[in-house]
């Protein structure tokens, strides 16, 4: 278990080394935190519970959308942007990055770093 | 031989952990023998440690036999349950002989292939410095070196030892050969068995444990879901306690009176997502999830109705109009999750009574209805208190 | 007075829809109440105006929780297109459905004018009121 979750860790520190990312979580579904490079004065359980509850209300309006399937959300605002996909059936991963960023890229990092959470997860089992 | 007993502060050994303590009537009587028990390796360790360190801290002394660690890692590691005097910590040092170092601790077992000059060692130990808790860290140490039978013998008389002493003695044990009818006698032997288990989801460990008295009519807790805090220790957690109830009961109120610091999501005074607050209170965590009362907002409940310790079910206990809804919205979390109902709003003219509210809602008598007034918060403690017992299995 | 503020949110609505890229689009109450909406007849307003208070409520608080200064928008990606949630006004919310392929630069002009029609019909209403 203890590798689990050093190689989210990992994971989550490569994320937030991609340039235009400030920070970076993984997070329950359930808005539980799994682990973050928030920075200090931002509650990361706070994040998490809001994080769960954006994802998974999009998530079933996208249902009553009848739009097909949730892919991301984006969160813009003046000095930035949030960004949440899923990773996995257990797992989300979001991130702040910085205002003028390169969404390209950095939904590029995300989605790889998504499912590499997935599969993590996934193959990780428990004790 | 009698010995003196040991100065003992308090009439039981505490774990420290105030609902725990509560359930134990103080603490763990003295002498007894705990059995921390798992089949694999988990957390008992953190628990033997919190035991030993809650005793130094109560101004008793604590023996500590260590067979894995060198004596200054044990003592480094043994701070983080916070300060104490670590002159009535006593270690018991079995690793500095293997290591061919001379020992700092005044009790070292020279001979970690002599079950005989093991025994001599904690014997010689309790009797001269006469602890009031024993922690012997970990007794499959011994399964894995030497015969069973002898290991079973050295058991008793560790346990006698302790007894004469007027200790509480607590046998770490991982179960990797022995048999039931083994596990069968070792219990026998102990008077207070703690069994630990880990469950891993989505990334996040939940650790618990239940604690079972061997007598008869003895105690018997549910799982108790435990966390650790540093330079706190061991303390209760509940990951998820669910405020939910009608619109405008006092939801967030709720949430707001209980938590140290909290965040609602609301809108022109009503709950649009959720509230959350962190409760620390008499040796218990939680978090504390608020939902919305309007049926527009029942998705939630598919988000954050999840792997729940327990509800507090909020009515206004001026609306009995309101009840079935209640009731309703407690079907959304799920069957056989313990809950407390909080009568709200009881300060004003028109409020039911308790017995009153639980009988409109068609609920068995022995549900429990809290009367309160969150804006003042009371009643509310209380009322998370009981939940709190519900679900360690104290009620 | 209530039918005419109405009225006047369908004509905005319905002049939204008029854009070949637009698929739909909501106005509700920041608490989740419907005021008014063009979406098809398979898709149930009450909910998503329910969903979009939750989504823009959460997301304006997520926002001064990171220090991200303040919520423009949120916008939920899928395959077939994208649901932008913004803020119109103090009281209100637009929620708009947008084809993936649309030209978003001038699909965001739109919904920036429509937010900007919404806010002031229902400041005028709120000052009649």
């Amino acid at each position: 278990m203890r590798d689990v979750w050093g190689r989210l860790e990992e994971t989550i520190d490569e994320l937030s080394r991609v340039t235009d990312i400030k920070s970076a979580a993984v997070v329950r579904r359930d808005g539980l935190v799994v682990t973050h490079t928030l920075p200090e004065g931002v509650d990361p359980k706070i994040v998490a519970a809001m994080t769960a509850a954006i994802v998974g209300t999009s998530e079933m309006a996208t249902i009553q959308l009848d739009q097909g399937r949730f892919v991301r959300a984006i969160i813009e605002s003046d000095e930035g942007k949030l960004l949440s996909l899923g990773a996995g059936d257990e797992a989300l991963l979001v991130a702040l990055v910085y205002d003028d960023a390169n969404l390209g890229l950095v939904l590029m990092a995300m989605e790889r770093a998504a499912r590499q959470v997935e599969t993590i997860l996934g193959g990780g089992g428990g004790e | 031989m009698m010995q003196a007993p040991p100065r003992a502060t308090t009439p039981r050994a505490k774990t420290g952990i105030q609902v725990l303590d509560d359930r134990l009537q103080g603490g763990f009587p003295r002498p007894s023998t705990l059995l921390l028990f798992s089949d694999k390796p988990t957390e008992k360790r953190l628990f033997g440690e919190n035991f030993a360190i809650q005793g130094v801290k109560a101004g008793e002394t604590s023996l500590y036999v260590d067979f894995f660690r060198a004596p200054q890692l044990a003592r480094g590691e043994l701070k983080r349950f916070g300060p104490s005097d670590s002159a009535r910590l006593v270690l018991v040092d079995a690793t500095s002989s293997q290591l061919l170092l001379p020992s700092r601790e005044r009790y070292h077992i020279d001979d970690i292939d002599s079950l005989e000059n093991i025994r001599k060692t904690i014997i010689a130990a309790t009797e001269a410095e006469r602890p009031a808790r024993i922690v012997v860290d970990s007794m499959e140490f011994l399964m894995d070196r030497f015969p069973k039978e002898d290991v079973l013998r050295l058991w008793r008389e560790l346990i006698d030892a302790a007894r004469a002493t007027g200790a509480v003695i607590c046998f770490l044990f991982i179960n990797w050969t022995l048999m039931e009818r083994d596990l069968e006698e070792i219990r026998a032997m102990s008077d207070f068995v703690v069994e630990f288990q880990s469950s891993v989801r989505g990334g996040i460990i939940r650790n618990s444990m239940r604690i079972s008295q061997m007598a008869s009519d003895g105690i018997r807790t549910n799982w108790i879901p435990y966390a650790f805090r540093d330079l706190v220790g061991l303390t209760v957690y509940f990951p998820r306690i669910l405020v939910t109830g009608p619109f405008n009961a006092g939801k967030s109120t709720v949430v707001k009176a209980l938590s140290e610091k909290s965040i609602s999501i609301d809108r022109m005074g009503t709950t649009v997502a959720f509230d959350y607050g962190n409760v620390n209170v008499t040796g218990i965590e939680a978090e504390i999830f608020g939902t919305p009362g309007q049926e527009r907002f029942e998705f939630i409940f598919k988000i954050f109705a999840r792997e729940v310790s327990g509800v507090l079910l909020v009515v206004d206990a001026n609306h009995p109009d309101e009840l079935a809804r209640a009731k309703q919205m407690l079907d959304l979390v799920g069957p056989r999750i313990p809950y407390v109902i909080l009568a709200n709003k009881s300060d004003l003219a028109g409020a039911l009574a308790p017995d009153e509210i639980a009988h409109r809602m068609g609920l068995p008598p022995d549900v429990t209805v809290i009367p309160t007034v969150a804006t003042e918060n009371k009643g509310v403690r209380d009322a998370l208190l009981i939940l709190a017992e519900m679900i360690i299995g104290v009620r | 007075m209530l039918a005419d503020v109405t009225r006047r949110l369908q004509g905005i609505l319905a002049e939204l829809r008029r854009l070949p890229a637009v698929l739909g689009a909501t106005v509700a109450r920041r608490d989740g109440i419907l005021i008014a909406h063009v979406l098809p007849k398979t898709m149930d307003p009450k909910k998503i105006a329910a969903m979009a208070a939750a989504i823009v409520g959460t997301s304006e608080m997520a926002v001064v929780e990171m220090g991200l200064g303040s919520f423009n928008s949120s916008i939920v990606d899928t395959p077939i297109g994208k649901m932008i949630s913004t803020g119109a006004g103090e009281e209100a919310i637009l929620v708009t459905m947008v084809r993936n392929e649309a030209n978003m630069g001038l699909v965001l002009l739109s919904v920036d004018k429509a937010v900007q029609s919404i806010a002031a019909i229902l400041k005028t209403e709120e000052v009649s009121a």
